[in-house]
């Protein structure tokens, strides 16, 4: 099966139904993206299929076969940019371990929304667990990168 | 050799308070809690604020947290642990219900096992960290004990009822907290 992924050519050989994030991490090696639930509950294995979050651990495999899937690897932009730099000045993580869900859903949320206000926050972010709970880190992060610093 | 917690259990409790503006007039519905705890060492003590509605759905507008944790390394790590902390004890405080069946755990995963989410999370939180040279206690967990007394005494405050037993969302996953507290 022929997948593009981060603009990468990729060829797997693996069967239809088998979920992108096991696509990812098993088949390719791209192990910035995180298992963690398996239900589409908790948002770690968050990914873009053609600019557009979605949990690769509930996606087949082969409904993104002509599709642009973008990993956190591979996520790039302004508003990329502008969500790595926040992240780092207001030291976000804590573990880390769904920070790459974390950011995949912020970036697509500044992509549509240039400057969210808490509600909309709240309601991006609301598919994204963090045990370390770094939740008023996040909304502050994401604010700074939308360029009002409150 | 200097301990740290020779400041009375007070002087964290009145910080606390006055981070959190303890005494000013609340909106209808919202109450404050306060509660110190001495954990790793280390002292914190809490102030949350609640907002219940009419139907009885909470939610937690503030929280406000102080910890004494004698020399700390690096003051950026410590404030983020203390969030961390107390948002992972309120979380539990809410939620946290883990029971077993037959040996084995029947909340094996988020559908069963609900966690705070970045809905439910303060649009306000404040900490600090006092400053001391006795030697260092922890930072990482001390921020959870005093999380679940003082959105309890919150709860009280916001409603006049007390709550008696933990978690107070029970896995009905209800989110109304008027039948919940006090059964
Ligand atoms: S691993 Fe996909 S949502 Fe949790
Ligand atoms: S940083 Fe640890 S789970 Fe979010």
């Amino acid at each position: 099966m022929k997948l593009s992924i981060n603009g990468q050519a990729r060829e797997v050989d693996v069967d239809e139904d088998t979920p992108l994030l096991w696509v990812l991490r098993d088949h390719l090696g791209m192990t910035g993206t995180k298992y963690g639930c398996g239900v589409a509950q908790c948002g770690a294995c968050t990914v873009h299929v053609d600019g557009v979050p979605r949990r690769a651990c509930v996606t087949p495999v082969g409904s993104v076969a002509e599709r642009d899937v973008v990993t956190i690897e591979g996520l790039a932009g302004a508003e990329a940019d502008a969500v790595r730099t926040a992240w780092e000045a207001i030291d976000v993580p804590q573990c880390g371990y769904c920070q790459a869900g974390q950011i995949m859903t912020a970036v697509a949320l500044l992509k549509e929304v240039a400057k969210p206000n808490d509600d909309q926050i709240d309601q991006a972010m609301a598919g994204n667990i963090c045990r370390c709970a770094t939740y008023v880190r996040i909304r502050r992060a994401i604010h700074s990168a939308a360029g009002d610093d409150s | 050799m200097k301990q740290i917690g020779l400041l009375p259990l007070e002087t964290y409790v009145r910080t606390a308070a006055e981070m959190a503006q303890w005494g000013r007039e609340l909106p209808k519905g919202h109450g404050l809690g306060i509660a110190v705890h001495r954990s790793f060492v280390t002292y914190v003590a809490t102030v949350v604020e609640v907002a219940v509605d009419g139907e009885g759905r909470l939610t937690i507008p503030g929280v406000w947290s102080v910890m004494d944790a004698g020399t700390v390394v690096n003051p950026r790590h410590a404030e983020a642990q203390l969030e961390g902390g107390t948002l992972f004890g309120l979380s539990n405080a809410l939620f946290g219900e883990i029971t077993a069946k037959r040996g084995e755990v029947v909340q094996a995963n988020f559908p069963a096992w609900r966690v705070m989410r970045m809905n439910e999370s303060p649009r306000k939180m404040e900490v600090r960290i006092v400053e001391s040279d006795a030697p260092p206690g922890g930072v990482g967990e001390p921020g959870t004990p005093p999380a679940a007394p003082a959105l309890a005494n919150a709860i009280f405050a916001a409603t006049g009822t007390r709550v008696r037993r933990l978690p107070i969302f029970a896995a009905d996953r209800s989110d109304r907290i008027a039948k919940e507290v006090g059964r």
